[in-house]
């Protein structure tokens, strides 16, 4: 095993997601043992985990508000694309004296010149690259032009060109960085968006009442004031938020089916003593409860972040364990993850025989408020709101106000 | 603070064992100094659970000192693989049995092995990626969250991004690398 192919692989990565097989495993530690650097890199991504851990949903809601380097080159091409439009459009409004002594005086235009003397002034200034305001005879034959000559320019430079809004003061520099920066707001909206007539931005997909619908984030309170829908948007964020559900060990010591005897003793005592929600574990006894175990270990003390991949350990030997699958989806949406949450939550939901089945149906419906997916939120608080106790009557409650805020304009 | 272990001038992993094999107190300490940082890491990696693998680490090193004094290594040369080899047995009996303990007797556990200088080192560390990682774009931090935390591939990664694969991967290298910097730069003041 070499340092380049821990790299290459990613074998960092993957022994901290606990991925990597025995041998590779036992290859890599005796390799982190005798190389300082990768003993180096491993506590790095150690250290990042752990933060990155703690921080999960803070940095999930953070949206990046800093421009790309890529973007930065479009805005400054932009801005180069326009003020050159701008500066054509200048020399065209421009009276012509200040033309001719900006740019030299095409051939068109000296054909309008009176005398033939004028005219070879003007094509001697213009072969010597001279000054063309040295020569007082071009001026002056400029200056003499016939008023249609001045509408033509000045007719070209009125039609108003699509896209780039163009007023009486667009020949200044203040209006040539506005209209460079209405262009530049226009390569960071996103395909979705499209620009509301006070220059505010809004959603264009159907029935969007909320903000940021298409991203994988929960709602954040704030992010739907670019829409004028404030209110909608907090709402819905608020209706999102999860509380951990308890989890007590009487029920984990129920979950774990050794025998017979054991059986029939929880269903006399612990299991009548199992709170709702508690794990229901229909499978027979796996190497995977150690697992569970230790991940209920750590969701009671609230590192979610650990439990997960003790979750997923679980749920590799034993994957149709319920209780695993239903605090895993938990733990995703605790950590503000919850695309990922669903499908662990909907395994749970669709065993409508298990006492978590009613739960999963609340929690997933919390997933789909998360990530706007209002219609199966629905669908999921309806299953959940049918029986009776205070998550389905919670249930009842959100679904009345989901549809109220759907009604609203 | 504890600098890079490095063994003494001359000394490798055969020469380390005979030592200690020849009763060399001075031979044992270089071995701590040489594989505890190792072997600390990689029981915390595998327990997620700091206080633990500080236990495990004292476990380790007395299992493989004692070991050595006895002289039951074979081939001396492969010393960081039997100290692989002990942690993994140690660490793998310790998930197998770990049961969980009722919250009230967490008061009554006793912490052995509590060294405040590692603390101070470690809260150090835990700060200086804090605050590097807070200096990266939401983005950056994103890509680090979903591939260390999350687990998923960098490909799925650049898919919940819309990003490319390459950018994903050269601005996930560039953020662990910067890190990395600073915590040399850590290690060597």
């Amino acid at each position: 095993m070499t340092c380049q192919g821990i790299d290459r692989d990613e074998q960092v990565e993957r022994y901290l997601r606990n991925e990597l097989d025995s041998v590779a495993q036992s290859e890599f530690e005796t390799h982190i043992l005798e190389c300082s650097a990768c003993l180096q890199r491993l506590e790095v991504m150690q250290a990042i985990s752990h933060d990155l851990q703690d921080r999960a949903a803070e940095v999930r809601l953070t949206q990046d508000t800093r421009m790309p380097w890529w973007k930065w080159l479009t805005a400054a091409t932009a801005v180069l694309v326009v003020g050159a439009a701008v500066g054509t459009l200048t020399s065209k409004h421009a009276p012509p004296k200040q033309i001719a002594n900006a740019n030299p005086p095409s051939t068109g235009t000296v054909t309008q010149t009176k005398t033939p003397q004028d005219a070879i002034a003007v094509k001697e200034a213009t072969q010597s690259n001279a000054a063309s305001d040295s020569q007082p005879g071009v001026n002056q034959t400029l200056a003499t032009l016939p008023p249609g000559k001045h509408s033509v320019a000045a007719g070209s430079g009125d039609q108003p060109q699509k896209g780039v809004p163009v007023d009486s003061h667009s020949a200044s520099a203040s209006g040539g960085s506005r209209i460079a920066n209405q262009a530049t707001q226009r390569a960071e909206q996103s395909p979705g968006q499209v620009v509301t007539p006070d220059g505010g931005t809004a959603q264009a997909l159907p029935g969007a009442i909320t903000a940021g619908v298409g991203s994988q984030l929960p709602l954040a309170p704030g992010e739907g004031a670019k829409n004028g829908s404030d209110e909608v948007a907090k709402e819905l964020f608020r209706l999102g938020t999860v509380k951990a559900p308890p989890y007590t060990f009487s029920g984990l010591a129920a979950s774990t089916k050794v025998d017979g005897k054991q059986s029939a003793k929880r269903e006399e005592g612990l299991g009548a003593a199992m709170p709702t929600g508690q794990p229901e574990n229909t499978q027979p006894p796996a190497p995977g409860r150690t697992y569970f175990q230790n991940a209920m270990g750590a969701y009671v003390e609230k590192r979610y972040g650990d439990a997960i991949p003790l979750l997923e350990a679980d749920l590799e030997l034993e994957p149709k364990a319920l209780d695993a699958n239903y605090y895993l989806g938990i733990c995703r949406l605790l950590l503000a993850n919850p695309a990922d949450a669903i499908a662990p939550l909907k395994t749970v939901a669709a065993s409508n025989t298990s006492a978590l089945a009613s739960p999963a149906h609340f929690y997933l419906a919390k997933a789909y408020i998360q990530v706007e997916d209002l219609d199966n939120a629905e669908v999921e608080l309806r299953a959940a709101g049918g029986g009776s106790g205070r998550l389905a009557a919670e249930a009842r409650a959100i679904l009345h106000k989901l549809q109220t805020l759907k009604t609203k304009p | 603070m504890e600098g890079e272990p490095t063994p003494p001038v001359g000394c490798d992993e055969v020469s380390l064992v005979e030592r200690i094999v020849a009763g060399d107190r001075a031979a044992e300490h270089d071995l701590v100094c040489i594989y505890r940082r190792g072997i600390l890491v990689i029981a915390t990696a595998r327990t997620r659970d700091r206080e633990a693998a500080r236990d495990l680490t004292q476990d380790v090193l007395m299992a493989v000192l004692r070991a050595l004094r006895e002289d039951k290594l074979r081939e001396p040369a492969k010393l960081a693989a039997f100290i692989q080899g002990t942690a993994n047995n140690l660490i793998n009996s310790y998930i197998r049995t770990r049961a969980r303990r009722p919250e009230y007797e967490l008061n009554d556990l006793e912490i052995t092995g509590f060294d405040p200088v590692e603390d101070l080192e470690l809260a150090e560390r835990q700060r200086l990626v804090r605050r590097e990682l807070e200096s990266f774009s939401p983005t950056d931090q994103k890509i680090l969250l979903l591939s260390l935390v999350d687990g998923h591939s960098l490909a799925e990664v650049a898919k919940r991004l819309a990003m490319s694969h390459d950018a994903v991967r050269a601005r996930k290298s560039r953020a662990v690398k910067k890190i990395t910097k600073k915590f040399a730069h850590l290690s060597q003041t």
